[in-house]
């Protein structure tokens, strides 16, 4: 390494600073460590040695003040929503959501359950739907990367879509 | 003599009148008995001592006419099966609670209360145990109609434009 950075010359590169600024937040997108069903154990999976999230720069953290990205991954209930909630409003800003699994799409097999909320975007603003039951990790790999697409396209600085 | 009809007679003899058992059978080590709703606790209490002191389920059921609460039991030596039954009338969904006879009855009889609406006389503490503490009505009864909104949050979802349902 050392020898390669001898090897080439002092180089300066030109850049939008709307564009630097989403590279730099596509390769180090820590995930809320949160699970709700059984999509919960394809995401320990997707953490695993065989997909490995920890090469994208993505590595589960406990608390959702350190998370910028929710993975909601399972059964979302009446009952948990408001949790839900509140974990999503603790995380700081930028914040991404990708809703994993048919229960979170749209209540899944629950759909006609009394206590099962129809579908997690009527509580959150959702970046990335992921279809399946439970979604295999490979999908869930598939997901975090359309969202660093996503993520890559955002404009902050300048609003509007003349720059899109 | 099997088990379940050795503590079968038992019970007749001591309690038989006592508790005005209506109806009784017993079959593969089981023994199945329906209670007055009045007599329900005090039936619990006598079928503890006689053994029966391992608590395998409580639940309750809705019939057309009326809702059941069916208590299943145990003897921890002899292994013999009690079911003790009683009907409430719908207008009156109310039992003693068996919370002091068999401990383990505690939760069930909150989660009886919060499904089915049934309330138990003397419990500790008949707070809902499964559902939010705002919840309105009692899913599990064939009357419950579900509303069309829960704390701002939409209880149905629309089909897809273009989709058929």
């Amino acid at each position: 390494m050392d020898n390669l950075l001898n090897r080439l010359p002092d180089n300066i590169l030109f850049a939008k600073v709307d564009e630097l600024l989403a590279w730099s937040k596509i390769s180090s997108n820590w995930y809320l460590l949160f699970a709700t069903a059984c999509c919960g154990i394809e995401l320990m999976q997707t953490g695993g040695p065989r997909t490995d999230l920890d090469r994208f720069g993505m590595i589960p953290r406990a608390t959702p003040r350190h998370a910028d990205v929710m993975i909601v991954a399972g059964t979302i209930t009446y009952k948990m929503a408001s949790r839900v909630k509140l974990l999503y409003d603790q995380m700081p800003d930028p914040k991404y959501v990708i809703s994993m699994g048919s229960c979170a799409n749209c209540g899944g097999l629950f759909q006609l359950s009394y206590s099962v909320l129809k579908g997690i975007d009527q509580l959150l603003p959702v970046d990335v739907y992921l279809p399946g039951c439970p979604p295999r990790p490979e999908a869930l790999l598939g997901a975090l990367l359309k969202l660093q697409e996503k993520i890559k396209r955002e404009r902050i600085l300048v609003q509007g879509e003349a720059l899109r | 003599m099997s088990v379940t009809e050795t503590a079968l007679q038992a019970l007749l003899r001591a309690e038989g009148k006592r508790f005005e058992l209506s109806t009784w059978k017993a079959e593969n080590e089981q023994l199945f008995i329906l209670v007055p709703p009045a007599r329900w606790a005090e039936a619990a209490a006598e079928v503890y001592k006689m053994g029966f002191v391992h608590l395998l389920n409580y639940l309750a059921l809705e019939m057309p006419e009326a809702m059941a609460l069916v208590l299943i039991v145990r003897q921890s030596r002899e292994g013999g099966r009690l079911f003790l039954r009683c009907h409430l009338p719908k207008d009156a969904l109310r039992a003693d609670s068996l919370a002091a006879v068999y401990s383990g009855a505690n939760w069930l009889e909150r989660e009886i209360y919060d499904l089915f609406g049934i309330e138990f006389a003397g419990h500790p503490d008949l707070r809902r145990l499964l559902l939010p503490p705002d919840w309105v009505g009692h899913p599990l009864r064939k009357d419950y109609a579900e509303g069309k909104v829960y704390n701002g949050m939409s209880t149905e979802r629309p089909p897809r434009e273009g989709k058929k349902p």
